[in-house]
C-alpha cells in the first residue's frame, strides 16, 4: 500500500518543508540566513574591482559593505546555482531554452524584445532587492519565517507590485 | 562540537547547503520563469505553497532554536 502523500500534488508542499528544515541547519550550523542577492553584490563589487582595483571597492559606500570574500554568502550562492543544476541533469529537465512558453504566446518569437526586457527587469529586480537589503530568499523567506516586520513588508509589497505588473503587462490575455 | 561551526568546516557546509537549497528550488519549479509569472497572473500558485510551507516550518525551527539560545536572529 502506498499513500498518496509523494506525488507532483504534494510537491511544492514537500519542497517547502525541505527548505525549512534546510533553514534550521543554517542558522544553527553556520549562524546564516538563508539569502543570494548579497552575495551577487559581493560578486558585483569582485568583477568591477578586477577593472578599477580594491581600493575603489573598498572606499565605495556600497560596495565597501559588501566586500567580495570567498565566504558564507558566495559559497553559498555557487551551491545554489550547482544544485538547481545538478538536479536538472538529474531528472532530465536541463535543455536550452531561448525564450519562455508563456512570454511566448503573449509578446511573439522576437528574440530582442525578450532579452531587452529580461535586462531591464534583472535590473531592476536586482536594484529594488539590494535597496530592501535582501531579495525574495534573504528578505521574504529568512526575514519571514523570523516574524520580522521587514520580511513580511517585503512579502505583501512584492507580491502586490507582481500582481499590478503582470495584470498590465498580459491585459490581453 | 560547539556550533556554530567556523572556518574550513563552514565554508565547505555553505557549499553543501547551497547545493540543497539550489536542487530544492530547481525540484520546486521556483526557477521556472513561467511558474514565477503564473504565480502573479494567479494561475498557479506553486509560488506562494513553496514558500509559505518553507516559512511556516522555518520559522516553527528557527524560533524554537532561537528561544534555546541556539541560534540568532538575522535581520
Amino acid at each position: 500500500m502506498s499513500l498518496p502523500l509523494f506525488t507532483a500534488h504534494t510537491r511544492p508542499y514537500r519542497v517547502g518543508i525541505g527548505i525549512g528544515v534546510l533553514s534550521w541547519l543554517v542558522f544553527a550550523i553556520v549562524a546564516q540566513p538563508l539569502g543570494i542577492t548579497t552575495a551577487l553584490s559581493e560578486v558585483s563589487g569582485g568583477v568591477t574591482a578586477l577593472f578599477t582595483g580594491p581600493d575603489f571597492i573598498t572606499a565605495n559606500s556600497y560596495w565597501s559593505k559588501t566586500v567580495p570574500a570567498i565566504d558564507y554568502g558566495t559559497l553559498f550562492l555557487v551551491g545554489t546555482l550547482l544544485g538547481g543544476f545538478m538536479a536538472s541533469i538529474f531528472y532530465r529537465e536541463f535543455r536550452i531554452e531561448w525564450a519562455p512558453a508563456v512570454w511566448n504566446q503573449h509578446f511573439g518569437p522576437s528574440l530582442l524584445k525578450r532579452y531587452a526586457a529580461a535586462l531591464m527587469g534583472g535590473f531592476l529586480t536586482m536594484y529594488g532587492a539590494r535597496l530592501a537589503g535582501g531579495c525574495t530568499s534573504g528578505n521574504g523567506l529568512s526575514g519571514g519565517l523570523q516574524l520580522a516586520l521587514s520580511g513580511w513588508t517585503f512579502l505583501v509589497v512584492m507580491f502586490a507590485s507582481g500582481l499590478a505588473t503582470a495584470f498590465i503587462l498580459f491585459k490581453r490575455g | 562540537m560547539t556550533f556554530p561551526l567556523s572556518g574550513n568546516t563552514a565554508l565547505g557546509l555553505s557549499v553543501v547547503f547551497g547545493l540543497a537549497f539550489g536542487w530544492l528550488l530547481q525540484r520546486g519549479k521556483v526557477t521556472d520563469y513561467n511558474v514565477i509569472v503564473n504565480q502573479f497572473r494567479m494561475t498557479d500558485f506553486t509560488v506562494i505553497k513553496v514558500m509559505m510551507t518553507a516559512i511556516i516550518v522555518g520559522g516553527i525551527g528557527v524560533l524554537f532554536l532561537v528561544d534555546q539560545g541556539l541560534a540568532k536572529y538575522h535581520i
